[in-house]
């Protein structure tokens, strides 16, 4: 059987998985084995005939379920991770909007990592899938109210930290001026 | 603090949430909205998971480019016994992986009597085609060329390695669909099942799953794809009397 076919009907989903993956794991690198390994597992219960009608949330369920057996234990403190990244992006060349956007980034991944999983993954599938809170409800197998739930306080939260860093970011801005 | 409607619990983390996230059933919204004009809890729980969800948008991420391929190859490996999984680790490791990879499935394919593969610069050009994303990561050594005569106008381009062979990449649209040009120093290598042209022009044509490819090496070595066969022949005429136009 080729495997295009899986690919033509999964690689589109990429983006998904990559971020989700993000919020599973703190390290890039980790993430993108994560994805890897979800594809892995994807193939293999495609070649075994078990094909779903929609590719995106049963790409999402593969990885979180992966992410939570496999990757727990390799994750480091988030903290450390992101500014490890952090320091890596702010060492790099880039233009200057394109450095803005990437650092801005950084900080919303760190910002991600400040608030509890349960909030986070919330926000993973929700603000960064694009699933609506059913999807995400019957993704992480809990009632949809909890997810609103989630989804709001983590969102409140994010709101609250990357307030803090405000001033970081105009100072950053106003260099470019 | 007034309650949404007589009966209803006020639950302003709920309804906040609806409602920004666009899932409250249209009578509820017009309800909601209306109370929001009274009720402050419910006023500030909206604006913070507004900014929430508006700052948490922004950490979107697009997966890494190499990324795709890695996938792609370690799909392709697990089908062959025994090997089910790349970790890109180090270039050089990559290398070693990516030609065991190529390895394995032109063994796999002969042993199974399956078709061979693609070579590197092709199957990289064709993965680049597909996804939409280009390849560049470096300004190009060549300008691009004009291919409005064509009906074409430029994306953009870059300068970048597929499968190891540097190259010039220039995407092109005419406004519904994409065309996509390679310009290389040296050789393409032949795609599977690439027919060679007949007449004047040294180099081949050939398709992969509804991409169409035209590749000759002279007066430069260019591959061309479009999965509009006709448009690509457009292009090359186009390509071809701009470069003989222009080669003294």
């Amino acid at each position: 059987m080729s495997n295009e076919e899986f690919l033509h009907a999964t690689l589109s989903a990429m983006d998904l998985v990559y971020n989700i993956a993000r919020r599973m794991v703190p390290r890039r690198e980790d993430a993108e084995d994560l994805v890897q390994e979800t594809y892995l597992a994807a193939f293999r219960a495609w070649q075994d005939h078990r094909r779903p009608r929609k590719v995106e949330p049963w790409l999402a369920t593969i990885c979180l379920n992966l992410g939570r057996s496999s990757y727990r234990h390799r994750a480091r403190r988030p903290q450390e991770a992101s500014w490890e990244e952090m320091a890596q992006f702010e060492a790099e060349s880039d233009p200057e909007t394109e450095a803005l956007g990437r650092l801005e980034q950084q900080r919303v991944h760190q910002a991600l990592w400040q608030i509890s999983e349960e909030q986070r993954l919330a926000i993973a599938l929700v603000d960064l899938g694009g699933f609506s809170t059913k999807e995400a409800a019957r993704i992480l197998h809990v009632p949809r109210g909890t997810i609103l739930s989630r989804l709001h306080r983590g969102r409140k939260a994010l709101a609250v930290i990357l307030a803090d860093k405000a001033p970081d970011r105009e100072r950053l801005e106003g260099w470019g001026s | 603090m007034r309650i949404l409607r007589r009966g209803d619990v006020h639950k302003p983390e709920r309804d906040a949430a609806l409602y920004v996230q666009g899932e409250m059933p249209e009578r509820s919204r017009r309800r909601f909205e209306s109370h929001l004009l009274r009720c402050e809890q419910c006023w500030n729980e909206v604006q913070q998971a507004r900014a929430g969800r508006a700052v948490a948008e922004r950490g979107r991420e697009l997966s890494p480019s190499g990324l795709r391929e890695d996938v792609r190859a370690a799909v392709a490996m697990s089908e062959a016994p025994g090997r089910r999984r790349v970790r890109i680790l180090a270039p050089v490791t990559a290398a070693i992986l990516a030609g065991l990879a190529v390895l394995g499935l032109l063994l796999g394919g002969l042993l199974r009597g399956g078709g061979p593969v693609q070579p590197g610069p092709i199957a990289a050009a064709l993965a680049s085609f597909r996804s939409d994303q280009a390849p560049a990561s470096a300004p190009t050594l060549q300008a691009p060329p004009d291919l409005s005569a064509a009906g074409l106008h430029l994306l953009g381009g870059g300068r970048s390695s597929l499968g190891g062979m540097p190259v010039d990449a220039f995407w092109f649209t005419d406004g519904r669909t994409k065309v996509v040009l390679l310009l290389g120093s040296e050789r393409f290598p032949e795609a599977v099942g690439a027919q060679e042209r007949a007449g004047a022009v040294h180099g081949w044509r050939a398709a992969d799953d509804g991409v169409h490819l035209v590749c000759a090496d002279s007066p430069v070595s260019y591959l061309l794809m479009s999965r509009d066969g006709s448009l690509l022949d457009r292009a090359e005429f186009a390509l071809r009397q701009r470069a003989i136009h222009s080669t003294p």
